[in-house]
C-alpha cells in the first residue's frame, strides 16, 4: 500500500509545530492551518503553565529570572537557555524557540500597572484628554499609547492566560490592529476605570 | 417509535473505567437521571483492565456497553497487539459494537488526544480508512463503527459528509454522527452548518454523539474545540432533533458530558430523552 498518506499526515503533522515553516498547504487553507497551528502551540505551552499570575510572570521576566519565568509561565522563548526546560520543549515543538522578543507582553505589563493605579508607567493625561473622560476624574489620569490596539490585545492576553504564548506567537495569532491610546483614572467611587481609544 | 421501542439501546452516556462503577452504583441507589439512560459507551485502550465487579454491575443496572476504542489509527495503520487488547476488553464486557472516530490518534506513540490529525478527506485516504475498518471487525470479532473526528483543519476533495459515506460504504458498517464535531467541522472550515436530508450515510448511522463544544476566537480565526462539560447549545438539539429524523429507527443517542455538573447532565438527559422519545423518522428523499 502507497504510503504517500502517511508521509502526508507526516508533513501536516511537523508544520503544525514550527511556526516559522511556511504552511505546506494550497493557499485557499492558509489562515485555517495557521489558526490550527496556533492553537496547538498554544495548548502545548499551556502545558507548561502552572498558573501564576500573570503580572507575577511578566514581572519575572522583567526581572530576567529566566528559568522560574519558564517554569512558571511557560513563555518559552525566555527558557532557551534553560537546559532541561528547553530539552523538554524541544520534543514538542520544533522551532518554537524561534522567539526572541517581548515587546507585546512588555505593553500588557504595562497596562495592568496602569489598570492598578501604579504611576510611572504612563504620562499623565492632557486637558483635552482630560476633558474627554465619561466622568470627571477624581484623581490624575494617565494615557498608555500603544503601537497597536492594545485592548485587543490585552482580550486576547487574557485568553491565553491559562496557555501562555511567545510574543512572536501572540503576534501571529491576533491581529494586532492600529496605535491606539489606553486611558486610566479613577473615578468618584475610588475605582479604577479603564478606556480605550 | 422511540429508539428502544425499535429494538435501539436508547439513551447512552459517555464514561470511561475512571468513573463507571461509580455511575453504575448511583443507578443501583435509584438515581432519577440515570434511570433513563438504556447503555453505557465505554472509553477504552487496548491495555487498559477491566475490574473483576464491572460486567456484573453494568448487568445489574441493565446496560449493555458499545466500546469506544481510544487510540487506533484507522487512517493510518493498525496495531495488532493494541487490536488483540481491544479484543480481549471487548469480550469481556460483550461490548454491542466498537467504534473509534476515523484519523491520526497516535504519533510514534504519542497519544494525540486534540492534536489528532483528522483524516485527509480523500478518496484514496477513505479505502485506506475502510481497509483498516474491515480489518478491525475481523480482528475482533463485532461490529465496528466509524465516527466523524473532531476537525480544525481539512483538506481533500471529499467533504466531511462524502468522506463518512464513502468509508462506511466500502467497508460495509455503521456511522457514529457526532454532532459537536459536525458542527465543529462546519465551522472551522468556514462552510455552513448544514444537516444532510439527501446523505446516502443515514440508514448507516447507529449512534449519534452528543456533547458541549466551545468557539475560541483567536481574532479574526474563531476556532471551535470540544468542550464536553459544557451545556449544550439550543442550536446543537436542534441538529440532534432533525438527526433522529433522517436516522434509522432504533438508532442510540449518547451524550458524550464527562466532566459537566450533575445540573447540567440531567438537564440534558431529560432533553435527549424527550427526542428520542418523539423521534419519527422523516421520508427518505434521495
Amino acid at each position: 500500500m502507497t504510503d504517500t498518506l502517511v508521509e502526508r499526515y507526516r508533513q501536516l503533522f511537523t508544520a503544525f509545530y514550527d511556526v516559522d515553516a511556511e504552511p505546506p498547504v494550497p493557499p485557499a487553507n492558509r489562515a485555517r492551518f495557521l489558526a490550527e497551528r496556533s492553537r496547538r502551540i498554544l495548548d502545548i505551552a499551556r502545558l507548561l503553565h502552572t498558573g501564576w499570575p500573570r503580572t507575577t510572570a511578566l514581572a519575572q521576566a522583567h526581572a530576567g529570572d529566566q528559568l522560574v519565568h519558564a517554569v512558571a509561565c511557560g513563555i518559552p522563548l525566555l527558557a532557551e537557555h534553560a537546559g532541561s526546560i528547553s530539552d523538554a520543549i524541544e520534543t514538542g515543538l520544533t522551532g518554537w524557540l524561534a522567539g526572541r522578543e517581548l515587546p507585546l507582553l512588555q505593553w500588557v505589563f504595562a497596562f495592568e500597572q496602569l489598570s492598578r493605579g501604579r504611576d510611572g508607567i504612563a504620562r499623565p493625561a492632557s486637558a483635552e484628554e482630560r476633558a474627554l473622560l465619561p466622568v470627571p476624574p477624581a484623581a490624575p489620569a494617565w494615557v498608555l499609547a500603544a503601537p497597536f490596539d492594545l485592548p485587543r490585545a490585552i482580550r486576547a492576553v487574557d485568553f491565553l492566560l491559562a496557555r501562555s504564548a511567545t510574543s512572536a506567537l501572540l503576534r501571529e495569532v491576533v491581529p494586532l490592529g492600529g496605535p491606539g491610546t489606553v486611558t486610566a483614572y479613577r473615578d468618584g467611587s475610588g475605582r479604577i476605570r479603564v478606556l480605550a481609544g | 417509535m422511540t429508539s428502544a421501542a425499535a429494538g435501539g439501546l436508547g439513551l447512552g452516556v459517555g464514561l470511561t473505567l475512571d468513573n463507571v462503577a461509580g455511575v453504575c452504583r448511583g443507578r443501583l441507589a435509584g438515581d432519577e437521571v440515570l434511570a433513563r439512560v438504556g447503555y453505557v459507551n465505554l472509553g477504552i485502550r487496548h491495555d487498559d483492565i477491566v475490574p473483576e465487579e464491572l460486567p456484573g454491575l453494568l448487568a445489574e443496572c441493565g446496560w449493555p456497553v458499545v466500546v469506544h476504542a481510544i487510540d487506533i489509527n484507522l487512517s493510518t495503520d493498525l496495531d495488532p497487539e493494541q487490536l488483540a487488547g481491544l479484543k480481549r476488553l471487548g469480550d469481556a464486557l460483550d461490548a454491542r459494537w466498537y467504534e473509534e472516530d476515523l484519523g491520526v490518534w497516535v504519533w510514534q506513540r504519542m497519544s494525540l488526544g486534540l492534536h489528532h490529525l483528522p483524516p485527509l478527506l480523500t478518496a484514496e485516504s477513505a479505502e485506506r480508512s475502510a481497509a483498516n475498518v474491515v480489518r478491525c471487525r475481523e480482528l475482533l470479532g463485532r461490529p465496528f463503527h466509524v465516527e466523524n473526528p473532531p476537525v480544525h483543519y481539512a483538506e481533500g476533495e471529499l467533504d466531511m459528509w462524502q468522506y463518512l459515506a464513502a468509508v462506511a460504504e466500502a467497508a460495509d458498517c455503521g456511522i457514529i454522527l457526532d454532532s459537536g464535531h459536525l458542527i465543529g467541522y462546519h465551522l472551522n472550515t468556514d462552510t455552513p452548518i448544514e444537516l444532510r436530508a439527501g446523505w446516502p450515510g443515514w440508514p448507516r448511522v447507529r449512534e449519534l454523539h452528543i456533547s458541549g463544544f466551545q468557539l475560541v476566537d483567536l481574532g479574526d480565526r474563531p476556532t471551535w474545540i470540544d468542550q464536553h462539560p459544557a451545556a449544550l447549545p439550543a442550536g446543537q438539539l436542534d441538529w440532534v432533533e432533525q438527526a433522529l429524523r433522517y436516522a434509522p429507527p432504533g438508532v442510540a443517542a449518547c451524550l458524550e458530558q464527562d466532566g459537566a455538573s450533575e445540573a447540567v447532565v440531567a438537564a440534558s438527559v431529560t432533553r435527549v430523552a424527550e427526542l428520542l422519545a418523539v423521534a419519527e423518522p422523516a421520508p427518505v428523499t434521495a
